[in-house]
């Protein structure tokens, strides 16, 4: 179903967020704050997280248990679904994946190709499918490129690169003057994903006993809030930019020789442009004088067939190269 | 069959697995402008400088450019100069996609205005590194515009 970009909604917008920091850092407890979550607790760090602040949780020691747990009704009836960590879900998917196929039982590559079919199957169900949020949480290690130490998400296997593509939100957890941060802008020293004016760096506010936690639940709500003034915002812009697309487009269609393409790029010059439609209907004024043997005389300030043009003036116009390399 | 989506593609043969990508991109791309070209003269550490470049597609103020690779880590893109200047040359984009093929996954990375430096300020270091290596008359000997 194709919709125009005023009948889009997003007030059931669920997002994907990667989250990640060095271990102990609070991740579990940041993730638990989305709204109703469940916790895949696949490194058994719950009982870590203060009693209070718990949530469902499914623990497992096989994939498989997993995927069964995915047909409950807890599961079901769960907004957000926190895989925590990554990392692990890699490790426990390994003995699965063996299973799988028999080239991937005895070669690792093999084994880490299903995988990564397999995290990107799941993660896509999850989001796309099931309609849920999802939260994953990554360990992170370090990495020294040239003179800086970078952190990089902690995963066996390349699994960690295709977690990127389909997040909304992306993040760094870590501790400046014991308060605790989200980082999600990119940096030299680690990756993060900004989206919906969700950027910069968030404190993470301390949980004072029986106070709620529900920082990523008002993160959510913001960037939804964001997401629909952007959308306000840009609505206009798109209707001008739709119709001197369809005008535009019309009048180079319509041209068949030197003077009517010299009216339609002078209607085109003169029309009112938004976002990048100038640009691009320049590109179909060149492509159609290309077509129809004409090129831009700037001394007679119009279109003229290039066999009238002397030769050396040819390519001197649209696309030839000026610079020396 | 394949998915028109980003993500994975059947590897279990590879010309059709880069044709799969192709028809993939090309639904995403449908209807963009291609390999369009713009310049931009700028003033940059006292040098005149002649930004040039030609954007993949671009449509509805999106710069998409089209990367094959071997090997592909996310952030890959993350420092490139590539996209602060492209998004300099076209200033009326809000984005800049790279969209990336490795062979067997497709991948995006999205870079806003916001989201990186100037091209001023990257044009800057460049320039004061020539200066400390000493390599700015070699710069400004080999990469000086023909005259036309």
């Amino acid at each position: 179903m194709i919709k125009k970009p005023d009948e889009l909604s997003f007030a059931d917008k669920k997002f994907c967020m990667v989250l990640a920091g060095q271990p102990g850092v609070g991740k579990t407890t940041v993730a638990l704050s989305a709204p109703n979550p469940i916790l895949f607790d696949l490194d058994q760090g719950v009982s870590r997280v203060k009693a209070e602040h718990r949530c469902l949780t499914s623990s497992n020691d096989t994939y498989e248990g997993l995927l069964a747990d995915l047909e409950t009704p807890e599961y079901k009836a769960a907004e957000t679904v926190i895989l925590d960590t990554g990392g692990s879900l890699v490790q426990l998917m390994q003995p699965w994946a063996k299973k799988q196929d028999a080239k991937a039982a005895r070669d690792g590559r093999a084994m880490f190709g299903i995988i990564k079919r397999e995290f990107d199957r799941l993660t896509h169900q999850i989001r796309n499918i099931d309609k849920k949020n999802i939260i994953i949480i990554f360990h992170t290690t370090e990495v020294q490129k040239g003179d800086t130490i970078t952190t990089r998400l902690s995963c066996e296997g390349s699994a960690k690169d295709i977690v990127w593509t389909p997040a909304d939100l992306g993040c760094y957890m870590h501790i400046m003057g014991g308060k605790r941060y989200l980082g999600f802008t990119p940096t030299e020293e680690y990756f993060a994903k900004s989206c919906f004016g969700i950027s910069g760096i968030r404190e993470v506010p301390e949980l004072a006993p029986g106070q709620k936690n529900d920082f990523l639940t008002r993160l959510f709500e913001e960037a939804k809030a964001n997401l629909l003034a952007d959308m306000q915002a840009f609505a206009p812009q798109k209707d001008i930019y739709d119709s001197a697309m369809t005008a535009g487009t019309e009048l180079i269609n319509q041209a068949k020789d030197a003077e009517s393409l010299g009216v339609a790029a002078a209607t085109i010059k003169a029309m009112e442009h938004a976002l990048t439609s100038k640009a691009e209907l320049g590109k179909m004024i060149g492509d159609k004088a290309k077509e129809l043997h004409l090129i831009w005389n700037k001394e007679e300030g119009k279109y003229v067939s290039t066999d009238s043009q002397p030769a050396e003036q040819l390519g001197k116009g649209n696309g030839s190269r000026k610079s020396g390399k | 069959m394949y998915r028109a989506t980003l993500g994975e593609f059947d590897t279990e043969s590879k010309p059709d697995c880069d044709l799969a990508c192709a028809i993939s991109f090309g639904h995403r791309l449908k209807g963009a402008a291609y390999q369009v070209r713009a310049e931009k003269q700028v003033k940059l550490g006292g040098l005149d400088i002649n930004l040039v470049g030609v954007a993949d597609f671009i449509r509805a103020g999106k710069i998409i450019d089209i990367k094959r690779v071997m090997r592909y880590e996310y952030g890959k893109y993350q420092f490139s100069a590539q996209h602060p200047m492209y998004l300099e040359l076209w200033p009326e984009a809000v984005r800049f996609d790279y969209l990336i093929w490795d062979g067997s996954y497709a991948y995006q990375e999205t870079y806003r205005r916001q989201d990186c430096e100037s091209i001023y300020t990257i044009g800057k270091r460049f320039l004061d590194y020539l200066e400390g290596a000493d390599l700015m008359g070699t710069y400004t000997a080999k990469w000086r515009e023909k005259e036309e």
